[in-house]
């Protein structure tokens, strides 16, 4: 993968309140990559979903700069464009929906962009479809569950053609099929339209699967990598407040047992391979 | 204390044009100190359920018995508070309930209401603060300055605190990161089994659902599907995935390696360790034979 910075993060600060001695975010230094899928994951109160509101300027930071394609979030000229780039699925299905229907949700961000109406059609049909809820354009918010409200909230944010999505636990609410929907819809959204994707998360399987990942703590960026590399040194994770990938723990347990695996296998699929050739040569 | 629901049906709005049956027909009993886990994809009706066990919500048809209090359809159930104080709720984000000033003052806020003297309910507050594995510490600061593990944990000591017998907890783990996810689901299997509390927990988390349950209710479309032992209830696995439930990781592992390798790996396991045990006597075994 070429790496093209499509957002820099130099050494931001921000706190709060401005008296206030705790610093959420603290000297962070940070590249994103066009087209990449990066994790990150961190306890509660590292500092995650501050820093993923700093990317599209929600939060402004009090020291430090940020640049989306160039553009700095401090300049308030810039901002709406940038919000349009940058666009951000929340945790709660049932806080981010404005529209009596789910035509009207969509084409929501699309008025306010001043879209002309042919175009503003076009792209909701090419919106719902790619989130695959082109059969429920007339249906009421309340009628649908969980994932495919967030499927809707996808929807609107790509019919601006935006080249960031950010999830912000944006699956935690959700029941195990509507949780598997909406990251296939975005994991195509990003293979097929090469739309970078940001994911805050406390999944670990799911952060596994990332290109990327990073760990934060008290406001700071601990540890950065691939997510197989990171968890190959377990060392510290718990004092962050994490845990190891479930496959990493099995395939542990599995050592522990006398199966004789190597430290390769990292993903689910990536051990059953194992286990096969394993088995294949008895 | 037991309870019994009978052919218990809701539904919100009846005879407007906005009538919708939540749930309908439901029968089954909860043994008291039992561990229940009720799963279902969004909208089966779970939460509607929950709801009558207090009387938050009213019986359409059918009746809810919890302990020696009826709630029948129709008629007026005396004594709601008393039922309110027996069966403690723990809503989905119950932080968000937070306000007091103090920790100890937002714990006390329940048992005053139900009428405890304020020294007793200071009694309580510390006694349900050890109970969460919280230090005394905490009980003259802000719920606000804690973290978000630990203002969950404020918010059950607060329904601890009325001293119920039953606790009801509508995806309690939903926002944790892993380490605050494995205390408080630690704490709620104390109290089962230590406290001899009845839990009957919501959760969309098949893993949390296998470990820790004694049994497992499974709802689609405002129906009781099945209600049975954690591991009669995983292994039909086809049916589970028509229901869009999924698996416990455990067994969706021996899943997937049995699809592979063309061997049968499926049992109901749901710990790593018994799992990696499980694997590796199979391969033992296939070694022996040949």
């Amino acid at each position: 993968m070429d790496k093209e910075s499509i957002i820099t993060v130099d050494n931001v600060w921000f706190r709060y309140d401005n008296d206030a001695e705790d610093w959420a975010l603290r000297d962070i230094q940070l590249e994103i990559y066009s087209g990449e899928w990066l994790a990150i994951i961190g306890h509660n109160g590292s500092g995650k979903s501050t820093l993923a509101k700093c990317f599209n300027g929600l939060l402004l930071p009090e020291k430090g700069e940020i640049h989306v394609q160039n553009q700095s979030i401090q300049t308030p000229d810039s901002l709406w464009e940038i919000r349009r780039l940058v666009g951000m699925v929340f945790q709660n299905p049932d806080n981010q929906f404005v529209g009596t229907t789910v035509r009207d949700d969509v084409a929501f961000g699309m008025e306010n962009h001043g879209i002309e109406r042919e175009e503003m059609l076009r792209r909701l049909d090419s919106a719902l479809k790619a989130v695959d809820m082109q059969e429920f354009m007339q249906s009421e918010p309340h009628r649908l569950s969980g994932g495919q409200k967030q499927r809707v909230a996808i929807a609107g944010i790509i019919a601006l053609e935006p080249l960031i999505i950010i999830l912000d636990e944006a699956t935690s609410m959700l029941d195990p099929q509507g949780k598997k929907d909406v990251l296939n819809v975005v994991r195509r959204l990003n293979k097929e339209k090469g739309i970078t994707v940001i994911s805050i998360t406390h999944d670990l399987e799911e952060a596994s699967s990332a290109d990327r990942m990073i760990i934060m703590d008290k406001g700071q960026v601990m540890r950065e990598g691939q997510p197989s590399h990171i968890f190959m040194k377990p060392e510290g994770l718990s004092e962050l407040g994490l845990d190891l990938p479930f496959t990493v723990k099995l395939r542990q347990a599995l050592k522990n047992h006398g199966v004789q695996l190597s430290d390769q296998a990292f993903t689910q699929k990536e051990l059953v391979n194992e286990l096969w050739t394993l088995s294949s040569k008895i | 204390m037991d309870i019994i629901i009978k052919n218990l049906t809701h539904v919100y709005q009846p005879n407007s044009p906005f009538e919708r049956v939540a749930f309908q027909d439901i029968t089954m009993s909860i043994t008291s100190g039992s561990f229940l886990t009720i799963i279902g994809h969004t909208g089966s009706g779970k939460s509607s359920l929950l709801q009558h066990l207090n009387g938050l919500l009213k019986p359409t048809r059918g009746e809810v018995i919890v302990g020696d209090k009826v709630l029948v359809a129709g008629s007026k159930t005396k004594d709601l508070k008393a039922l309110r104080q027996k069966v403690g709720m723990v809503f989905q984000y119950p932080e968000h309930q937070l306000f007091e000033e103090t920790v100890e003052k937002d714990i006390m806020f329940g048992p005053i209401n139900f009428g405890v003297s304020t020294e007793e309910a200071r009694r309580r507050a510390r006694k349900a603060l050890k109970l969460v594995h919280l230090a005394e510490s905490v009980l003259d600061k802000s719920p606000f300055d804690l973290s978000g593990g630990q203002m969950r944990r404020v918010a059950i000591a607060g329904v601890l605190a009325t001293e119920p017998e039953v606790l009801i907890l509508d995806e309690p783990t939903a926002g944790l990161d892993p380490r605050g996810h494995r205390e408080i689901m630690e704490l709620f299997v104390r109290l089962n089994k230590q406290e001899g509390l009845t839990v009957i927990m919501v959760t969309h988390n098949m893993d949390d659902a296998a470990l820790y349950s004694d049994e497992i209710m499974v709802m689609d479309h405002g129906r009781m599907v099945v209600k049975d032992r954690p591991e009669k209830v995983f292994q039909d696995v086809g049916y589970m995935a028509r229901l869009g439930l999924g698996l416990p990781q455990t067994m969706q592992f021996l899943h997937s390696l049995s699809e592979k390798t063309e061997e049968d790996f499926i049992a109901s396991l749901f710990s790593i360790d018994e799992t990696a045990a499980h694997v590796a006597e199979h391969l033992l075994k296939e070694r022996d034979r040949s």
